[in-house]
């Protein structure tokens, strides 16, 4: 019997190969599947990690501990309040193999003799491998370590003595041991602190200063009740990748109360992405798996019923003999059993190969290969199964049917059945999956409605087909066009024929589908890339100063399109401040149509007084002071200073006139003390160069403590001039015009008044509620206050008050909305865009939370990169649009797409091979009856017109009528694999039929279906020239 | 085995056709001695395909009874006679190539056909090779059915027919693409198994000289047997509804609707055509 079977498999080699190769394409896909979603489950969330933001890898632990005055308590050394932090909050979370570290801190203002910041006292375990530090680390008790702005506004250096002062406590002085710059603030040893640099984003920190760097010793020692205390945690990436389960039940102490510590983590969140990735890869894979193999058996069903075609002589033959059932089933069924296991073994081959060559290596790769092999059998086993079915019929058949070449009767109502479960199966899904989808919900009957859709497009042209060809056909006779009426009277009469048609046209919208979804995801992960990243290349840079970063850009780029200094801050959470060098934005910053019209340099910045700019050498200031009462209300502008005499003031005044670097650095000189009488005052100035910025003039006295504070309510201050070795420096005319001055912005400053006589300015300092806010600082207006800033369209003005806004993290500035867009590059949900400069030159204090930029246009020099380093500029991120277009490729939604497309090209093969069978099948009649017509004179152009109409035009209609059901499932399903696992939807996406995917999908059906119909066209014309010949 | 008798009695086979029910048989009565030689001649459509087929038991007929040895095929189930070709009766169709597995060998083909009887007690099956030596194809055993010329195929064809040992062969127009040699070699290969064996055959056929050769040959017209030759000798037959088809020739005659009366005299009928217009013609026959 073997060789029976070895026989009948040699002498019809073509339909083993065509079944064989069938089986293998399914079983590959069925074998690819697990092994592929496994390995995009490792490397998604690989590339989770590697995206995430540094908070998500790390968990804080936050609380307090005893203090010195604490009732009871000690000075205790710093060691020991640390491992007391580590221990008790080590119980509340224990993740193993994390990093952890303790810190320490308290608020307090820091002073020296011309500033005060508000700011906090740090210790961190291993802060000095995180610093960049000039002079040295603190060690012993009293030494502090500023952060160089700190230092810059106090001026101060290394070996300087300050003062610490804690509210209602005498001041502490310590001795400044050296300055530092963070030198990763992007790094997760910052993640989730207050003190890091742009990622210490934490609305509650108080104070606009840098943290000041202390030993354990010096924290431990601070008259206090309670020291804050935080404990890090950095989660191992391994954990995120291998034991999330574990580490959610690490974590579980998150978000529930554990008496004094209280937890706070992102990595909840990401631990969650994760898992959403991981089951949209297993979803959308599986999904294109299992339609695929859907596909395969019912192609192979095909396939195999048509060369059954050619069993059932063999079968009424075995049958006449009186041959026992089984033995006529296994000579049917191992013709196609024996290429249909041969076929299994490439495809586990092919299958686990390619998927390991595509998506790599699994972690636990012997239960991949077990669920492949699975999967494998599944398939075969559905292969074996659609064999049975198809030679099922012939086993029933009557034995004259079988040996009298009667084809199987096709159109019982067992097909109609058949066709209508289908239908009815194709509508329930589709209504399911439309009554259950919510906007964010992926369900598998959500992912199968396009092909569901396709399905019902699908069998519906199949069954007009056969009407509708015979119609046609009928039509061309009667008007005597023979090819025409052969060739539609073939397709009609061709039983197998609307059936490959159906598949045909299922196996092209599903591609039509799949490459629509892998386009639209490509497309949107350009666009988001491009959106977040604002520019073609990003760096994150280190500055002194923000006037620092705008000089070097400038200086890299002088023709001032290829580079532009920008400053991201943030206000509030879902509010990004983007501050630009305004003249660049428009040629360098990638702007997307859909934000709206680029907003024009000049609506940022319009033309405000040049700045007052001194140079080195001796400045020289004539100014009168004189001591009034305070006024009962402010005066105004021009009002008359008068007013009984005051009694002298217990302390002189000093006049400072505060100067800003080109590099931004600040300097500040003070002028007097100060005599009643007019008189001219002289201080050297040095470190400006060829020139500093004028900031403003602020009259101070002293306090108890020696510290510059606002003088007494009432004392004026008149400047007739302020003029250095080469000239004036604030002119008569300047001075004189009222305008020109201004006081400080803060929402909470009060005073001074401000009068302009006879090119002399007056300062009075008033009276406020809270001492503190009282200011008698004097601003030089060379910006518009308020500031210019055009916003997305989205945001609202503030219930009351005027709008203000955040900038640069420090205090609110005031701003006035002069331009709308639909979004700004990088945003999110709100956005501002403002000029830089005019922005530094209008907030008053340095701002913690900005991220310098330097964005970079498309055409941009590599070496634009060093002259910015040379510009004083230190890069620690350095990101390009396609970078992060690829980091976004790395996400689930493609992985799934990706698989979903190779599915869609191996179901159009597979279907394109169940029309080569179908049409070697049924050749060597057709090419009998077109032989016998030749016979009677037809003409060869005819019968070859005949033979390609007959395929390659129903290959045609197929591929146009399945893109035509891929765009209706397109137009009317949601996108069955969302573009961004988050959910992304900045930029308004395309939706529906996109005509480019359609094209490309055109394209492939065209070439994959079309040249199966073109073979099976040619051979049908060379079998009816053999037929002739012979 | 030795031959079966097989005995038809009034046996009608209607087809179902969606252009209309075709009558084949309408009313077939005949009967074959064990270990017979018998031809079925006549027209083509008269129905002899038919009737081989009942006999075989392809197909049931629509009335009547075929009667094969002792089974009436009518009663039997498909399993039983399934049973009863793979062990019985040895069908070989027309067109030597429908009866061979092209693939298989001719030896292959021989072995596949005894399965059935292999499998059944009581029954002795000879050696694949005895058997195509007996039909002339000595050393065979090997070929496949493309490697031999035409009239070798058609006793290919007879060897698997003849495979399980059958007591009926039943051979469907063994000859009609032979040229006389070839026919010969059949006829002569049917008449050794028929020697050998005592198998009952019935051979369908378009060419007289088989019929002759084999000595009974019932030529079966409008399905009905028509008549039938023996010895060189042809006769009308009286069926078992007791009708009688008078010759063609003699029928040319006669439009439908003629009347005749019958005389009988001295063991002559005479048939007298009534009506004047008519020319009076003896016709003389013996009655069966
Ligand atoms: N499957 C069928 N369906 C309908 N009618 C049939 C079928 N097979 C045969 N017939 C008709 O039955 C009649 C008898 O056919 P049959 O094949 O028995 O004749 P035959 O004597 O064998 O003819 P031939 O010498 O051409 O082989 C014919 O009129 C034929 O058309
Ligand atoms: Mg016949």
């Amino acid at each position: 019997m073997a060789g029976v079977v070895r026989g009948a498999l040699r002498s019809r080699r073509a339909q083993a190969a065509t079944v064989l190769v069938l089986t293998g394409l399914a079983v590959a896909v069925a074998a690819a599947a697990p092994w592929y979603a496994r390995a995009a489950e490792r490397s998604v969330a690989v590339a989770d990690v590697d995206g995430a933001r540094s908070s998500e890898l790390v968990v804080r632990v936050a609380g307090r501990v005893e203090g010195s005055i604490a009732p009871g308590g000690s000075v205790r050394p710093g060691d020991e309040v640390v491992s007391e932090v580590g221990e008790q909050a080590g119980d509340v979370v224990d993740v193993p193999g994390a990093g952890t570290t303790v810190s320490l801190r308290e608020s307090g203002t820091i002073a020296s003799e011309l500033a005060r910041i508000n700011l906090r006292l740090v210790y961190r375990d291993e802060m000095c491998e995180h610093l960049d530090v000039e002079g040295k680390c603190p060690q012993a008790a009293g030494e502090v370590l500023l952060s160089r702005r700190t230092a810059q506004t106090l001026q101060v250096g290394a070996g300087d003595k300050v003062e610490f002062v804690l509210a209602s406590q005498p001041p502490i002085e310590f001795t400044v041991a050296g300055t530092y710059q963070i030198g990763d603030p992007l790094g997760a040893y910052w993640a989730l602190t207050d003190f890091g640099g742009s990622a210490a984003l934490d609305p509650g920190a108080d104070g606009p200063g840098d943290p000041a760097f202390v030993a354990s010793d010096t924290v431990a020692a601070l008259p206090v009740k309670e020291i804050l205390a935080d404990y890090h945690l950095r989660v191992p990436e391994r954990l995120f990748l291998d034991d999330l389960a574990g580490l959610r039940a690490d974590l579980s102490a998150v978000s529930r109360n554990s008496g004094a510590w209280r937890v706070t983590t992102d990595a909840v969140t990401l631990a969650n992405r994760i898992d959403q990735e991981r089951d949209l890869v297993t979803l959308g894979v599986g999904v294109a798996a299992v339609q695929l193999l859907v596909l395969c058996w019912f192609g192979l069903f095909f396939a195999v019923r048509h060369t059954a075609e050619q069993r059932r002589p063999d079968i009424g033959l075995l049958k006449l003999r009186g041959a026992a059932r089984w033995r006529l089933w296994y000579l049917a069924i191992a013709q196609s059993a024996v290429p249909m296991v041969g076929g299994a073994v490439l495809g586990v081959v092919v299958g686990l190969g390619g998927a390991r060559l595509v998506a790599g290596q699994v972690p636990e790769p012997g239960s991949a290969a077990l669920f492949s092999g699975i999967a494998a059998l599944a398939a075969l086993a559905g292969a074996l199964l659609a064999a049975v079915a198809a030679d099922a019929g012939g086993m029933r058949a009557p034995v004259t049917d079988l040996l009298r070449h009667v084809p199987s009767r096709r159109r019982g109502w067992r097909a109609e059945v058949v066709d209508l479960i289908i239908v009815l199966v194709a509508a329930a899904g589709l209504y399911q999956s439309y009554a259950t989808a919510s906007e964010d919900d992926t369900s598998g009957l959500a992912l199968l409605a396009p092909a569901l859709i396709a399905v019902l497009v699908a069998l519906a042209a199949a069954r007009l087909l056969t009407p509708l060809a015979g119609r046609v056909g009928r039509r061309a006779l009667r008007s005597g066009r023979v090819p025409a009426a052969l060739g539609a009277t073939q397709l009609a009469r061709r039983p197998g024929t609307h059936r490959v048609f159906a598949l045909l046209v299922i196996a092209v919208a599903l591609l039509g589908t799949a490459v629509g979804g892998w386009a639209a995801a490509s497309d949107g992960r350009t666009e988001r890339a491009r959106h977040e990243l604002g520019a073609d290349r990003v760096l994150t840079v280190q500055a002194r100063s923000r006037a620092q970063l705008v000089a070097a850009v400038r200086a890299a780029d002088p023709g001032g399109t290829q580079a532009m200094a920008v400053v991201r801050s943030n206000d509030g959470p879902a509010t990004v401040l983007l501050a630009v060098d305004s003249a660049r934005f428009a040629a360098v910053a990638d702007w997307q149509p859909v934000y709206g019209d680029v907003p024009p340099a000049a609506l940022l910045r319009p033309p405000a007084p040049e700045p007052l700019s001194a140079a080195d050498g001796e400045l020289t200031l004539d100014v009168a002071a004189k001591m009034m009462p305070a006024p009962l209300a402010p005066l105004t502008p021009g009002g008359a200073a008068g007013g009984a005499a005051a009694p002298a003031p217990a302390e002189p005044i000093f006049v400072l006139v505060h100067l800003a670097t080109e590099a931004g650095d600040q300097v500040s000189l003070r002028f007097g003390p100060l005599g009643d009488a007019r008189a001219t005052y002289r201080a050297p100035l040095s470190g400006c160069g060829a020139g500093c910025r004028l900031l403003g003039i602020e009259p101070v006295t002293r306090n108890f403590t020696g510290r510059s504070v606002a003088p007494e309510p009432g004392a004026t201050v008149t400047v007739f001039g302020l003029s250095g070795a080469a000239g004036p420096v604030a002119p008569p005319a300047v001075l004189g015009d009222v305008s020109r001055w201004r006081a400080g912005v803060g929402r909470a400053t009060v005073g001074p008044n401000l009068t302009a006589a006879d090119g002399a300015l007056t300062i009075t300092a008033v009276r406020a509620a809270r001492e503190d806010d009282r200011s008698t600082r004097v601003y030089v207006v060379d910006a518009p206050a308020p500031l210019p800033v055009v916003s997305t369209g989205n945001t609202s003005p503030p219930a009351e008050g005027d709008p203000r806004l955040a900038v640069f993290g420090g205090e609110d500035v005031p701003v006035r909305t002069v331009g709308a867009v639909r979004t700004l590059p990088t945003v999110h949900r709100f956005g501002y865009l403002m000029d830089l400069e005019y922005a530094d030159r209008i907030a008053e204090n340095p701002g913690t939370v900005d991220v310098p930029q330097v964005w970079l246009a498309p055409g941009a020099p590599a070496g634009i990169v060093d002259k910015l380093r040379a510009g004083g500029l230190t890069v620690i991120s350095d990101e390009t649009a396609a970078s992060v277009t690829d980091r976004l490729g790395r996400e689930a939604p493609p992985s799934a797409l990706r698989f979903q497309l190779v599915a869609a090209l191996a179901g159009l093969l597979l279907t394109a091979g169940a029309f080569i069978v179908v049409a070697a099948v049924e050749r060597p009649e057709r090419a009998a009856e077109l032989a016998a017509l030749r016979a009677q004179g037809l003409p060869p152009r005819v019968v070859r017109r005949v033979a390609w109409g007959g395929y390659a035009g129903l290959a045609v209609a197929a591929v146009l009528l399945g893109l035509g059901a891929s765009a209706l499932a397109q137009a009317v399903t949601r996108r069955p694999i969302p573009l961004f696992v988050d959910g992304w939807d900045v930029l308004p996406v395309a939706v529906g039929p996109q005509p480019l995917p359609l094209g490309l999908a055109l394209l492939v059906g065209l070439l994959v279906v079309g040249a199966a119909g073109a073979v099976a066209a040619v051979l049908l014309v060379r079998a009816v020239r053999r037929e002739e010949s012979a | 085995m030795s031959g079966l008798a097989v005995a038809c009695r009034r046996v009608v086979h209607i087809y179902r056709a969606e252009a209309g029910d075709v009558v084949a048989l309408s009313g077939v009565d005949l009967s074959i001695g064990p270990g017979e030689m018998l031809a079925l001649v006549g027209p083509s459509g008269s129905g002899k395909s038919t009737l081989v087929a009942l006999l075989a038991g392809l197909m049931r007929p629509s009335a009547g009874r075929v009667n094969v040895g002792t089974y009436d095929l009518g009663k039997l189930s498909d399993a039983e006679i399934s049973r009863l070709r793979g062990t019985q009766i040895g069908v070989v169709l027309q067109g030597a190539a429908r009866n061979l597995l092209p693939y298989a060998s001719l030896e292959r083909n021989v072995w596949l056909a005894q399965r059935r009887a292999a499998r059944t007690e009581g029954i002795e099956l000879e050696d694949p090779e005895r058997i195509l030596d007996l039909v002339g194809l000595r050393g065979k055993g090997a070929a496949r059915l493309t490697d031999l010329a035409p009239g070798a195929r058609q006793r290919a064809a007879l060897a698997v027919g003849i495979a399980a040992s059958p007591g009926l062969l039943l051979v469907d127009e063994p000859t009609s693409q032979l040229d006389s040699h070839g026919r010969d070699e059949v006829l002569d290969a049917l008449e050794t198994v028929n020697a050998e064996r005592g198998t009952t055959v019935v051979v369908v056929t378009h060419d007289a000289e088989v019929g002759a050769r084999l000595g009974r040959a019932v030529t079966i017209r409008d399905g009905r047997v028509g008549a039938e030759g023996r010895g060189g000798q042809d006769f009308a037959v009286v069926a078992g509804d007791g009708t009688v088809q008078l010759p063609p020739d003699v029928l040319g005659h006669f439009p439908p609707g003629t009347l005749f009366t019958v005389d009988q005299a001295d063991g002559t009928v005479t048939l007298v055509p009534g009506g004047a217009a008519q020319i009076p013609e003896t016709h003389t026959g013996d009655a069966a």
